[in-house]
Parts: C-alpha cells; structure tokens; sequence
C-alpha cells in the first residue's frame, strides 16, 4: 500500500535514476512491499536501461564520446576552413599535421595539411582523396577515425580523430624493447586493425612503429592510412630516413605491387622492432636495401634477441619470410599464431607501464598536454618507474578499485566486477595486508574522485586500479598500484591469459603484487597462491555471472545466482568454489524473503547450505567462504556451536580479509555470550569493510548487547546519515535511547523506522516497550492488540508481544509469548542470551528453561 | 544531445528544418551535427550485436532523419524534445523494419547458430526482451512531455539543461523534476503492463 513513506522513497529512487546515481536496491526494495516494491522494480529495469544507454559505445568509432562539450581551447594559432588550429604537432616535406578545434563537434581533432604545391591538377581527383573517402568506411576500434576532406583556403586537409598518447617508435626508443609478450598483444590489435583496412578493400602501404599508437588508456591505434602511397617518396621526420623503406617486402623493390601480403610483412618487421629496437634487414640508403635484400642478408631474430620465446620468433619470421606465399595470407592467420604464441610466453610483461586508467589520466592531466599525437613528446608521463623502495615502506592496507570493463560492451559488467572481487579474495589471504572488502570498493565504481580522497576516506595507504579486457577466450588484466599520498606508481603489470586460466590469473596477480611491493607472504599463502585450478571457461564464465547476480542480493538474483552456480559446477564437478557459491545463496535465501515461502524456509535452505559448503571443502580445503557458509549453516541450522566456531576461525585463519567471515562470526560470537569476542571481529569487519551500512548496523547491534548505548546511538547516526532510510539503524537509536531512560528521544527514533517499515511487527514492539516504560500501559496494551490483529505474516508476532510484556514486567505472559515465538523459530531470539530487552527476566527459573529450549543454555 | 549545437535555440532548430527541407544542405549539416551522434549512441544499444555486420547503424540514422526532415510537414509541435522524441521513434521504426528483413534474406539461418542469443539487442540483453516491451507499450501510454522527457534523458543522456530546452522548461532543475516525475509515471504503466 503506498504510503507518504513510501511515495517519497519512490521519489528520492527517481531522482537518483535521473541523476545517473547508482541505487542500492537492496536497501530500498527492503523498506516496501505491494504495490510500492512492484513500483521499485519497475524502476530498477528503467535504472538499467538508463545505464545502458548513457554507458552505450557510439556506434561508428566504437569509443565513448565525452558527455558534455569540452571546453573550446584559449589559444588560436590559425584556422582552417571551420576549425581553429591550436598547436602544429609536426610535419614534413608535403604535409603539416595540427592539433585543431573542431567547433561543430566541440572537439579537438588532428588536422592533416597538404601544402598546395604537393597537388596535382585537381585536388578532389588525387589518389589521396579517394583513399581518404575509402577509409571513412573503415570502422574499428584499433584504426584512426576519419572525420572528413576538404579543401579550404586553398588547402587541401584531412582531419580525424586526435589520439593522446605515444607512436610505438617513440616508445621504443624511449623506452627500449618490449617483451614479446608486450609485443604480441600489440600485434593482435594491429592484425585486427588490418583486418578492417583490407576487408575495407584497402592495402595500408605503410604499416610501422611510427604509424601505429598507443593512446593512454591502452588502445592501439593503427595511423596514417592509406597515406602510404603517397608518401612512399617522402620523408616525414628526422628519424624516418630509411624508416619506411626497412619496412618494405622484397618483392616491392622489384616492382610488384603492394598487397595484403606485404602489409602484414611490413607489421611481421614492426614486432621485430619492437622486441629489439632494429630490422631484420638493415641498410644506410635504400641502395644498399636493395642489395641485403638481393643476398638474403637478414639477421634472425633469435641471433637479435636471443632469450626470445620460440613460438613468438616463428611467427615473425614467417611474417618476413621473403618469398610471399610463405606468409601469413591474411590477417586473421597472423593474428591466431600470435594469440598461440601468447601461450608461450607466459611470464607477465613486467615493469613497463602499459596503459594508464582513466582515472590515472585525470591525475596527470597536466603532463597529457605534453603527449599530444603525431611525434610530440613521447611516453614520459607514464614511464614513471614503480617504485618499490617506497612500497615496502608504506603499503599495509590497500583497496582495490572495481576494474574497468574496457569491451565497450555494458553486458560484460559481470565480468570485470566479478573479476575484481576473486583479486580482492586472493589478495584478502595475505595476513600481511589489510584489503579492503567488495561493499566498500565498490561505492567507487564509475566514481571520479581523486585516488588520495578514496585512500582517505578508507583509510589504505595505495590504490589499486585496473581494466579488464575480454577478446573471445583471451583475457588481459591491468593492474596498477598508486601510492595514495604521493600519487606514485608502486607497481604495474600486464596480463593476459585464456579465460579457463582466469581465476589462477587473479591468484597471480595478486601474488605478484605483493612480492612487487615487498608483503611478506606465509608459506601457506604462497601454497594457497599456488593450488588455484585452471577451470573450464564456460565454468569459469557461470561462476563470474553467479558472482555478479549474488551480489545484488535480492531475491530474484540469488535465485540467478544459484542458477549459474549450479551450471558451473555441473560443467566443471572439480570447481569447488561453484559449491562455495550454492552455499552462500542458501544461506541467503531465507533472510532475503518478504514472505514464508516454504520452498526457501530455512529447514530446507540450512542443511543445503551444509551440504553444498562440505562439498565445495572436500574439493578444496583451503576455501575459505566455504568454510564461512559452513559456520553460518551449523549455527543457524544444528546450533552446532562448537563445529559453526571452527568453521568461522578456519575461515578467518585462511582468509583475514574476508569480512563476511568476521560479520558471520560476530553474529554468532554475540548469540553465545561471547560479546567482547563479538566486538572484536566487528570491528575487524568494519577495518575491512568501511563503507558496508550492514556492517554498520551489526556492529551498532553488537554494541547494544555490550550495553555500550552511546556507542549504538553514533554508531546507528552514522548509518543514518550514509543511508537516511535505514530502519535497523533507526531501531538501534530507539532501542539504546530506551534504554538509557530517553524515552522521547526514544519514541521520535522508533516513529523514523516504522515510517520507514510501517508494517514490522519488531519496530512496533519497541515503540509498545516505550510506552510501557513511560507508564503508558494503556498504549502497550493497544499496540499489543495490534501486534496479535489478524493479518500479519505467521511467526513474526509472538516475539514481539513477549518483549512489550517484558517492558511491563508481566513475566508470566511474557514466557508464555516467548515460548510460542521459540516454537515458531522467530529468529531474534537466538541472541537471548544476551539482549537488554529481556534482562527483567533473566533471574526467573523459566528463562533458564527458553534458553534449553533454544539449545542455548550452555 | 551530447553535441550542443552553438547558440542552438529551438527557433533554430526549426529554422534548420525548413532550410533543411528546402534543400539548404548546410542547414543538415547542422541537423546532423545536433543529433546524430545521441541517436546513433542509442541505436547501438538496440541493435543486436549480429546485425552490426549486416546494418550499418550509421546509415539507417542518417538516412531516418533524412526521411524525417523531408516528411516534416506532417510534424507541427514546437517543441524540440517532440523532434527528438519522433526522430527516436522513426529510427526505432526503420530498425525494426531493417531487422524483420535481414532475418528474411537467404542466407541468415545458416550463419546464426545461436540465434535466440545474438539476436537479443544489449539492452534486451540488459533488461530482457519482455522487459524491453513492456516498457515501449509504456513508453507510448505517456503524455507527450513525459515521453520526451524520458527520450530525451534517459535514453539520449542529455544533459538538463538540454532536457529543459527540448521540453521548454524555465531551468535544468525544472527539467529535472519534469524527468523524475515522468520516471515515477512510467514505473506506474510498467507495472500496469505486468498485472
């Protein structure tokens, strides 16, 4: 039924999705039921749809384009037809290339000048031209963008899109040689880009390092198309004397024609000079070219680099391969062998900095104006060295930002999100460093603050963030780790993998990481590090899906969940942690209900939770969610204390950082009387977990069993004001007011929650405990009246009655009420050994007598 | 949307339109420049991943709007959100009717194995194919401001003070509640349509 309540939380959700905020459905879709919940559904498919669209690749070039306009630069050094020229980025005998503003589309472009005397009769008959509308047609993400020709001022002008970042010439020589490793990811996305140009029915002509760039963020981005005929003859820059000539296939210098064949021996040389910095063929003048390529004169790549792996060293030879038919027919081909090479090759590329984030580039903005396109200033903004010295000495604690989703497809969230909690669980293992858990990063997805304010507010000393790639089974993971107060790079690192190896990626990862910042790991870590499987992909793939819906935690994806869950471990019956995650539903699903739905009760969902948990445990013992779940089902389902406490330490022993384990724990520490324990391991959660509202609310709970109310009363404004519609939190505050004898601060505190949940019968109770403390026992006796009226779901009354009788002091009726709710299993009643509202009847022989029956009597 | 034209009022949009459909190529230049990318932004969203290779969504929202700008005539609102609202409309149409061809031409069923699952646009993919109807029938139950409202935030991620030019408002806050409040109606015939 709608409610002003509830119409303003519809309201505020609203808002939120017009805005573009993200919504915590959890906690909202908890707060309502009927017609309003139908209502927040609806809502959330349009929050969905909203993302979608606003988060939406446009079509033609395949890259995000900035929301709103950017600003129009201060300085105009010329123009051009209707863009402002901003900056000459450099040039050469027939051509200037500028950094321009286009007015029309607000933004900058690169803008290629003819001079007028490289024309020919009619400017719009040239080859150039033709070839520029050609390449309009090409449409990929690795090839420059055209935006359009014309001529202008008597010039003749080309301009696309500006690319921000360095050539792989300038990287090279910048930077030295790349590993083959680095070498061959490139060459799969120039073989991708070739793809496009020749499906286009274009040859390039003029495929090299200096034509192909790496923008910050990562993207390679194939240059210069179709430029090459023409400037075969031309000599752009100083260091392109020979440059283009070195490239070319044999069979051009005896006068055959350009082809496909020759633009992927021109790419086979370009990885050659990657990973060593010179050409398999190598001359002073195009004469003595001639001549080494007449004798064969070519220096293997193993004699160029010996340490190369062998897989990686056939594949460019067979690019270079003299006679044609012995190589790569097309691009596709070239590109499979490099993919089989990567296999090869499987140490990580180390050390060299291979993208920089979007959040990284926003921190050095100031140097981006430095690496403009075209030859500019090179690499230098993100050549910066890790550094490890100053890791060892500050990084203990660190976050792990959600890894950005970089496949431009919004359908693939699940896996990088998925991705970024199995790192921040391996890393969570190592004793050494604090990490912090899943909730909490994940308040900063798609966040734009700066990294030294999301440090601050966790209180870590580094970030680590990242992007994941997925190109069919392949994966590639960067990571990099920034020291929160000097905004340093501590440690980076490229990845790539197959997807089946996908978890043991994110178990290295992390492994490398903390070798990289000096962590001391354990024998066991590095054993545990060790033991992760490879698993099958679509295995792998369900379990991320299952990850991705359990988190949303509501009652239709935990039922998803479960789903993918069960799919992985059927495709894969050796992947312990698809169990692991069966158990973490089944825990779930009974709590996560509205209504009684027998098919979720908890006598069903308990002993599958076990046996799912003891499942995952005998494939893997070193899991640790499972042993969670297995702590949680043996308490919640046998009131096992003594088997729920050692699941709860194993779990903890193996994984410190996983603050489930420490949440789960307290919870059950508290139910046993065990209240400093209690205090402990919330405390832990919350190190771990800063920003969860749920951890917020227990360890509020905690403290109330401790006594310690104004301690709740902080703790409980805390989660007020990071969630202003938090009944729990609100019933905290009420409870400990009571307690404390503020009664109508107590009663203002208890009205918030039940506007908030009208219809609970928990926080009507406490307002009845606050009359019958006032001395109003009229009002306690009509909202006990209330609680026992017909209408309210089966099992959630007696409790209720039972406490506002305790409030009265009438220790008959309240037994009586009490007993009934322990027949119902009424759930709070499991931590009556040590909540404040039933101390007025601790000394009665009957108490003794509920706690036996509650199996808590030990 | 994105691409907030220079000193671009509403007057001048329709200026544009009728120079536009008086042959005035500049003046489309301008449309184009206005709203292609936010529509081609949106129909990549619509579009089955498979269906790239066959559509070129460039070409179907160029060529929509030039269809759009020739028919004008039957198009007699001021307002620039019901432009925007028609436009979205007209290219849904012609994707539509792009999509029902493709699935007929020779040749398809053998390259689409998985069809149930390449055929789903990400935004089916996203919310779910019944999800994605609902909410068009919903979509079309609004009053027209509503509609635009929601077409011109929510869809083609307009800033408001864009959405408070296309609908007419005083100020980006207006539009801002005039959005929030057409979210709220739409929730409202979404759950109509799932009773």
């Amino acid at each position: 039924m709608a409610t002003p309540e509830s119409n303003a939380l519809l309201q505020s959700v609203a808002d939120s999705i017009a805005d573009g905020l993200p919504v915590d459905w959890q906690t909202v879709e908890a707060q309502v039921d009927g017609q309003p919940l139908r209502l927040l559904k609806q809502l959330r498919i349009l929050s969905d749809l909203a993302t979608l669209h606003r988060t939406q690749p446009t079509a033609s070039s395949g890259t995000t384009p900035a929301l709103t306009a950017r600003p129009k630069p201060a300085t105009v050094i010329g123009k051009w037809g209707h863009l402002e020229l901003i900056e000459r980025l450099g040039g050469g005998a027939s051509s200037e290339v500028y950094r321009a503003w286009d007015p029309q589309l607000e933004c900058e472009v690169a803008l290629k000048l003819l001079r007028v005397d490289d024309w020919s009769g009619d400017p719009w008959s040239s080859r150039l031209v033709r070839e520029g509308r050609l390449l309009a047609r090409v449409n990929h993400r690795h090839v420059i963008a055209v935006h359009g020709v014309a001529v202008q001022d008597g010039r003749f002008g080309l301009w696309m899109q500006l690319i921000r970042g360095a050539n792989l010439y300038r990287l090279v020589v910048k930077q030295g040689p790349l590993s083959a490793r680095e070498a061959s990811v490139i060459g799969i996305d120039i073989c991708q880009a070739l793809a496009a140009v020749h499906g286009a029915g274009l040859i390039h002509r003029d495929v090299k390092a200096a034509n192909v760039m790496r923008e910050d963020g990562g993207r390679i981005v194939l240059m210069d198309l179709g430029m090459g005929s023409e400037r075969e003859a031309t000599r752009s820059g100083p260091n392109d004397f020979a440059g283009t000539p070195l490239y070319l296939a044999p069979e051009i210098f005896q006068g055959r024609q350009a082809s496909v064949r020759t633009d992927l021996y021109g790419l086979g040389v370009l990885l050659y000079y990657l990973v060593t910095g010179s050409y398999p063929v190598r001359a002073a003048t195009i004469s003595e070219l001639k001549d080494a390529h007449a004798k064969g004169a070519v220096v293997r790549l193993r004699d160029a680099r010996a340490d190369l792996p062998t897989r990686f060293i056939q594949v460019v030879e067979r690019a270079t391969a003299v006679d044609p038919e012995l190589r790569y027919p097309t691009a596709g081909a070239f590109e499979a062998d490099l993919v089989r090479a990567l296999d090869d090759t499987s140490a990580p590329t180390s050390g060299r900095r291979s993208r920089v984030s979007t959040r990284t580039k926003t921190l050095i903005a100031a140097s981006i104006a430095a690496l403009l396109v075209l030859g500019a200033l090179g690499w230098r903004a993100v050549t910066n060295r890790p550094d490890a010295a100053l890791a060892a000495a500050t990084v203990r604690s660190i976050v792990v930002l959600p890894l950005e989703n970089l496949s431009g497809d919004p359908s693939q969230e699940y896996f990088a999100d998925g991705l970024t909690e199995v790192l921040i669980s391996d890393l969570a293992q190592i004793h050494a460093l604090r990490v912090i858990s899943r909730t909490s990063a994940m308040v900063y997805k798609g966040a734009k603050k700066p990294l030294a304010d999301i440090a601050r507010e966790l209180k870590v000393d580094a970030v680590l963030e990242g992007s994941v790639m997925r190109v069919g089974d392949r994966v590639r993971i960067t990571a990099d780790l920034v020291d929160a107060s000097s905004d340093r790079h501590l440690w980076v690192q490229t990845y790539e993998r197959d997807l089946k190896d996908v978890l043991t990626l994110q178990s290295d990862v992390a492994q490398a990481m903390a070798i990289g910042i000096q962590v001391q790991l354990t024998p066991q870590e590095k054993a545990s590090f060790g033991a992760v499987q490879a698993v099958n992909p679509a295995a792998a793939e369900a379990y991320l899906r299952g990850r991705y819906e359990w988190n949303k935690r509501t009652n239709d994806s935990l039922q998803q969940a479960l789903v993918y869950f069960q799919q992985a471990a059927t495709i894969d019956p050796t992947f312990a942690k698809a169990y692991a995650g069966q158990a973490d539903v089944y825990n779930m699903l009974p709590s996560s209900l509205k209504v009684s739905d027998t098919q979720s009760s908890p006598l069903v969902m308990y002993p599958l939770a076990k046996a799912t948990a003891t499942k995952a445990l005998g494939i893997d013992s070193t899991l640790a969610e499972a042993y969670a779940s297995l702590g949680y089902a043996r308490w919640f389902s046998d009131r096992d204390s003594a088997g729920a406490e050692n699941s709860f330490q194993r779990a903890i022993q193996l994984n410190p950082g996983y603050a489930t384990a420490h949440q789960w724990y307290a919870d059950y520490l508290l139910a046993v009387n065990r209240v400093d324990d209690s205090l402990r391991e919330i405390e832990t959660a919350k190190t771990l977990d800063p920003l969860s509202n749920p951890v917020r609310v227990i360890r509020a709970a905690v403290l109330y069993s401790a006594r310690r109310y104004d301690e709740v009363i902080a703790q409980a404004n805390e989660a007020i004001q990071a969630e202003p519609i938090n009944a729990a939190a609100f019933y905290y505050r009420a409870a400990a007011y009571e307690q404390k004898g503020l009664l109508p601060e107590a009663e203002n505190a208890i009205r918030r929650a039940m506007e908030l949940a009208p219809r609970d019968a928990f926080y009507l109770q406490e307002l009845g405990r606050v009359a019958a403390k006032k001395g109003d026992k009229a009002e306690a006796a009509r909202i006990i009246r209330d609680l026992a009226a017909p209408g309210r779901p089966a099992g959630t009354t007696a409790g209720p009655i039972g406490f506002v009788y305790a409030a009265l002091s009438d220790r008959d009726r309240a037994f009586t009420f009490l007993a009934q709710a322990e027949r119902e299993h009424w759930p709070a009643l499991l931590w009556a050994r040590t909540l404040p509202e039933l101390d007025p009847l601790r000394n009665d022989p009957r108490f003794a007598d509920l706690l036996r029956a509650l199996n808590l009597s030990r | 949307m994105n691409e907030p034209p220079p000193g671009g009022s509403v007057d001048s949009t329709f200026e544009l339109l009728r120079r536009a459909k008086a042959g005035d190529s500049a003046a489309l230049e301008r449309l184009f420049t206005r709203y292609l990318p936010a529509l081609r932004r949106w129909s990549s969203g619509r579009l089955p991943r498979w269906s790239r290779d066959l559509l070129d969504t460039d070409d179907i929202v160029q060529e929509t709007v030039i269809r759009v700008v020739k028919r004008i005539d039957t198009f007699e609102s001021r307002r620039e959100g019901a432009l925007l609202a028609y436009l979205r409309q007209a290219v849904m149409n012609r994707i539509r009717d792009e999509l029902r061809r493709s699935h007929r031409a020779p040749g398809i069923d053998e390259l689409d194995e998985n069809q149930r699952d390449r055929g789903a646009s990400p935004l089916e993919i996203t919310i779910g194919r019944e999800a994605v109807e609902r909410y068009e029938t919903a979509l079309a139950r609004l009053r027209p401001e509503e509609r635009e409202a929601i077409v011109a935030r929510i869809e083609l991620d307009g800033t408001y003070e864009d959405v408070a030019q296309a609908l007419g408002k005083a100020s980006p806050d207006a539009a801002r509640m005039a959005v929030s409040r057409a979210l709220l109606r739409l929730a409202e015939e979404m759950d109509h349509g799932n009773a």
